[in-house]
């Protein structure tokens, strides 16, 4: 079941960020086989989106997927009409160390287009559009790795990359995929939930 | 009996004459062969492998015989990191390198496999350390190549992290 929040969303003056668990829509394989990971997914936005609502700040969280389910929807479309100033999706897998691996990667749309169908067509009037929305990304990743970087005794590792991940096709807003290495044992989420939602309000404000 | 026997004396001769020619033929070819091998290799050359993983960058160093075409040897060298990542474990399935071609600039390098080497279970960390690895080997052993492109069966491979359509640069990520 789809819960689309949509308060604030066209006000101008509003600060709105998508927060969505990465299950079918990146990585079949690795939900599908491995229920510890889709459930970390979750379990980590969960934590991130109680912490942001407890920092008191006017950010208006939308859900594309609604929190508990496997239900995955493409919603590119949708996420470009609801333009928020972030979008981020999850992913995890389990390690063995105790302390947590994070990776924050750039989604970068090739200008690629292997077809000239409408969709296509659509693509190309869009490419003014994410060229400013990859400066964004690329501004707010690096801001997001120096503020993570300075909290570098919660992590074992911290990876910030802009290598060429496969493209969310037609998504032209700012958007960055967090990739949580999490122990299978002993992690506390609403801790690190913390951590990255100080971390987000930080750079989306 | 006579024309029995010069019958049987005939039919001896054809057979040694026939081992002959065969013993000849073959001769030839071998000759033929190692001459063209020969001719193909010049001087003995050192490369290095590299592996990078959470621990950091591991070194492998391999001797072989160099041949005049680049291509070749980035062949042979790609081969052996494949063997030597098999046996480290460092790739999950046995994985054979189909063929490698250069442009005319030297800058391009076509690298196809039989099958991707890249689990798509694997964290996008791991990935990077594994593409990374191949491409420092493939940039030390020939450092005019600047871009690489990875395919599987002569196709680009399907992943769902990296984008395989985008040439990577050889110096890595």
């Amino acid at each position: 079941m789809v819960l689309v929040l949509m308060i604030n969303i066209f006000a101008k003056d509003s600060i709105s960020v998508i927060f969505h668990p990465t299950t079918t829509f990146i990585n079949p394989g690795r939900t599908t086989s491995k229920f510890f990971e889709r459930d970390a997914a979750i379990s980590m936005m969960n934590a991130l989106e109680l912490a942001v609502k407890k920092s008191n700040t006017h950010i208006t969280i939308i859900h594309i997927v609604q929190p508990g389910t496997t239900e995955l929807i493409d919603h590119a479309s949708l996420i470009n009409q609801i333009n928020p100033t972030l979008t981020i999706f999850f992913s995890a897998y389990s390690i063995s160390d105790p302390l947590p691996e994070c990776g924050i990667y750039s989604y970068a749309w090739s200008t690629f287009i292997p077809s000239t169908s409408f969709t296509d067509i659509f693509f190309i009037s869009e490419v003014d559009a994410y060229r400013v929305s990859q400066k964004k990304t690329y501004y707010m990743m690096t801001e997001l790795n120096k503020l993570l970087m300075t909290s570098g005794h919660y992590w074992s590792r911290i990876i910030f990359s802009s290598f060429p991940l496969v493209t969310l096709r037609g998504i032209t807003v700012p958007a960055l995929l967090i990739e949580i290495g999490i122990p299978e044992e002993g992690f506390d989420y609403n801790e690190y939930g913390a951590l990255l939602a100080d971390a987000f309000v930080k750079i989306i404000q | 009996m006579m024309n029995y026997l010069s019958r049987l004396f005939l039919i001896i001769s054809f057979i040694v004459l026939g081992c002959m020619c065969g013993l000849y033929y073959h001769y030839s070819i071998t000759k033929t062969n190692s001459v063209v091998s020969v001719s193909s290799f010049h001087d003995q050359k050192q490369a290095t492998l590299f592996f990078y993983d959470k621990k950091g960058c591991h070194e492998d160093t391999i001797s072989f015989f160099g041949s005049e075409v680049v291509a070749q040897d980035c062949f042979y060298l790609i081969s052996q990191w494949l063997m030597h990542a098999w046996h480290k474990r460092f790739i999950d399935v046995p994985i054979k390198c189909e063929s490698v071609i250069i442009d005319p600039e030297g800058t391009t390098i076509f690298v196809s496999f039989d099958y991707s080497f890249l689990n798509k279970e694997w964290p996008i960390f791991v990935k990077i350390n594994v593409i990374n690895s191949v491409l420092k080997t493939l940039h030390t052993y020939h450092q005019s190549l600047q871009y690489v492109y990875f395919l599987v069966r002569h196709e680009p491979f399907v992943d769902p992290h990296i984008d395989s359509i985008c040439p990577f640069a050889s110096t890595g990520y």
